[in-house]
């Protein structure tokens, strides 16, 4: 078993690349938060093969919030005095796009006295989480509306 | 602020672990962890090595049950340690993967041993 889910933005703009086979891949930096705060935010590859490549590639950008999820590839490249260096892949199943501007929304007009009691019906539903707004194009109809 | 940093492998040891104490008295253990990449049909492909950090209790676990080849289930985040090279004060980071949950799940199988190409 291998599998990530990490979330970041987009440090690049995707690029589209076409094997010799034809097959597509969509490759793109993705920065995170470093564990320390004191340290500066790395970057890691994530790629995407295949027809998800082509669908995903004009849909997202740089700076773009997302969520990643995939697993890790290691590979292994000579450094320019002759020593291998180690980094990490994500090799991508799936993006989440995450709403642009993630900052919380204005918080909505005051309702008129008219309106209180349909404001009150609403309000004894569960509230929406913060991350399931983002993440409603995956499962849209999870949420039954009574 | 907390973000999603998840990883889950599941691999084998590639050597017995190697334990530390930091100044704080917290055990530090550090181990690799060979995961088998899903093969299709008549591909021999390598495993991904990674380096495994873990911390306190589950450090401790973690030395006293681990051996080269047994089989562990890891979940934790991906990190970075970070350091200037000796001779070239070159910055380097390597990739690491900060354990903070351990699943003992088999001994080495005989004849399976994984070995670590370092």
């Amino acid at each position: 078993m291998n599998n990530i889910l990490l979330q970041g933005s987009l440090h690049s703009e995707p690029e589209l690349r076409y094997a010799q086979d034809g097959t597509a891949r969509l490759s793109v930096l993705l920065v995170f938060p470093a564990a320390r705060t004191d340290e500066p935010d790395p970057t890691i590859r994530v790629v995407l093969f295949g027809t998800d490549a082509q669908q995903w590639h004009g849909q997202l950008k740089q700076g773009d919030p997302v969520i990643v999820e995939g697993r890790l590839q290691v590979e292994s490249r000579p450094r320019p005095d002759g020593s291998r260096e180690r980094t990490i892949e994500l090799i991508a199943r799936q993006f989440y796009p995450l709403a642009a501007g993630a900052a919380p929304e204005p918080a909505p007009p005051a309702p008129l006295p008219s309106a209180r009691a349909a404001a009150d019906r609403l309000r004894r539903r569960p509230p929406a989480t913060a991350t399931s707004r983002p993440l409603a194009v995956v499962g849209a109809d999870d949420d039954i509306p009574f | 602020m907390a973000q999603l940093n998840s990883v889950q492998l599941v691999g084998r040891a590639g050597r017995d672990p190697q334990m530390r104490t930091l100044e704080s008295g917290t055990a530090l253990c550090t181990l690799t962890l060979a995961v088998n990449r899903i093969r299709r049909r008549g591909e021999e492909t390598p495993p991904d090595w990674f380096d495994l950090e873990l911390r306190g209790r589950t450090a401790e676990i973690a030395g006293e049950y681990v051996r080269k080849g047994a089989l562990i289930g890891v979940s934790g985040a991906l990190v970075y340690s970070r350091w200037l090279d000796r001779t070239s004060r070159e910055p380097r980071e390597r990739p690491l993967i900060r354990v903070d949950r351990l699943e003992l799940l088999g001994r080495a199988a005989a004849g399976d041993a994984a070995v670590d190409p370092d």
